[in-house]
């Protein structure tokens, strides 16, 4: 059975093929959060992260013309936000004082849109992490790329392992290896905080 | 090679916060295997670290901005593709349209030539028709007094002088 024939989402992505920017819309309300989830935890900067979203979003709108069903929707924009994050560590690792923050896509000052953000949380909501969450998020952060990769990837519900694979360019074993690793390092680097007896507690 | 329950109870604990059934069972499970137990125990508690993460808080206005960047790259490729279309036209070198005006001008003075020559050939067929129209010629014993006329024209005046004689008498 072809992906798009399970997959809602490709059927979205059909209509946007059509030109339709209601179906455009739903697709970037459902998978705005674990993309910008993703790339923050890939940056570990609020405002890249959601540049780097509405990019990877613009590209699948740009790319919906070519647009066939041969893999789920989710793992596509997973595979270009991704690499879009990779692109932004390698631009960061040659150019570290550089920001993302690029002119309009027209490429010129002309005065964008203006929407009003009502965000739910505010900026110092961030500073307010709980010491444990703040911590995990600095040893994902420290985690070798692609083991940060494989770790988030995997806390996606909506990812097999084998989707993951697709992702990461992998074979599912070296994927799963990937994943063992990761959760090894993250273990032992947090092991005062890692909370365990949980046998005891029932 | 490793068992496939243990596998799975493995991949199961790196996807999400298992249940307090499935723990339960974990438990049960591990019962026989109590070299496993601290394994899976340290599993579990990252995993429950890794559930602190919480949501990053997103912009209200994210769908809108981008649907608004999207339109106005939508607009940007129709023109890129009205610009490819029609983009040669900035590519004409400024010689060309003085070129333009002096072929229009050689067309016009080749059309007029043209003109003027078929006008000069329907003259000559008209006089050749008419010339054919002239059916018959007169006949020759009209010619008979013709070199006494023909002398009479030529005659370039009265004789005066023998004018002048005759008055005399």
């Amino acid at each position: 059975m072809m992906p798009g024939e399970t997959d809602p989402d490709a059927a979205l992505m059909m209509k946007v093929k059509e030109g339709d920017m209601t179906a455009f819309a739903e697709l970037a309300d459902k998978y705005k959060q674990p993309v910008i989830n993703l790339a923050y935890r890939m940056l570990r900067d609020l405002a890249e992260a959601e540049d780097l979203a509405q990019a990877a979003f613009l590209q699948v709108y740009r790319s919906a013309a070519r647009y066939e069903v041969s893999s789920k929707f989710s793992t596509w924009l997973f595979t270009i936000a991704r690499n879009l994050c990779l692109n932004e560590i390698r631009r960061r690792s040659r150019h570290p004082a550089d920001s993302m923050d690029a002119p309009g896509i027209d490429g010129g000052d002309s005065p964008q849109a203006q929407f009003e953000d009502r965000r739910t949380s505010s900026p110092p909501d961030l500073l307010l992490e709980s010491e444990l969450e703040r911590m995990v998020g600095e040893a994902i952060a420290d985690l070798p790329e692609t083991q940060r990769s494989a770790l988030l990837l995997c806390q996606q519900d909506e990812l097999s392992y084998e989707e993951i694979s697709a992702i990461l360019g992998c074979s599912l074993s070296a994927t799963k290896s990937t994943i063992h690793r990761a959760r090894e390092t993250l273990k032992q680097r947090l092991k005062p905080y890692l909370k365990t007896g949980v046998w005891d507690e029932q | 090679m490793s068992d496939p329950v243990e596998t799975r109870w493995r991949e199961l604990c790196w996807r999400r916060q298992l249940s307090a059934g499935e723990l339960r069972d974990l438990r049960a499970w591990l019962q026989t295997r109590p070299g496993l137990r601290a394994e899976f125990e340290s599993e579990i508690a990252l995993q429950k670290a890794l559930g602190t993460l919480s949501n990053v808080p997103v912009a209200t206005n994210f769908t809108a901005r981008l649907l608004e960047a999207a339109r106005r790259e939508a607009g940007q490729a129709e023109r890129l593709e009205a610009s490819r279309r029609f983009g040669w036209l900035g590519n004409i070198p400024a010689w060309l349209p003085r070129l333009g005006f002096g072929a229009v001008i050689v067309v016009a003075g080749l059309f007029s030539y043209q003109q003027f020559e078929s006008g000069e050939q329907k003259r000559m067929l008209d006089s050749v028709a008419a010339v054919s129209e002239v059916s018959t010629l007169p006949t020759p014993e009209i010619l008979q007094d013709f070199d006494a006329i023909r002398a009479m024209s030529r005659s370039s005046g009265p004789d005066e002088e023998l004018l002048a004689l005759n008055l005399a008498k």
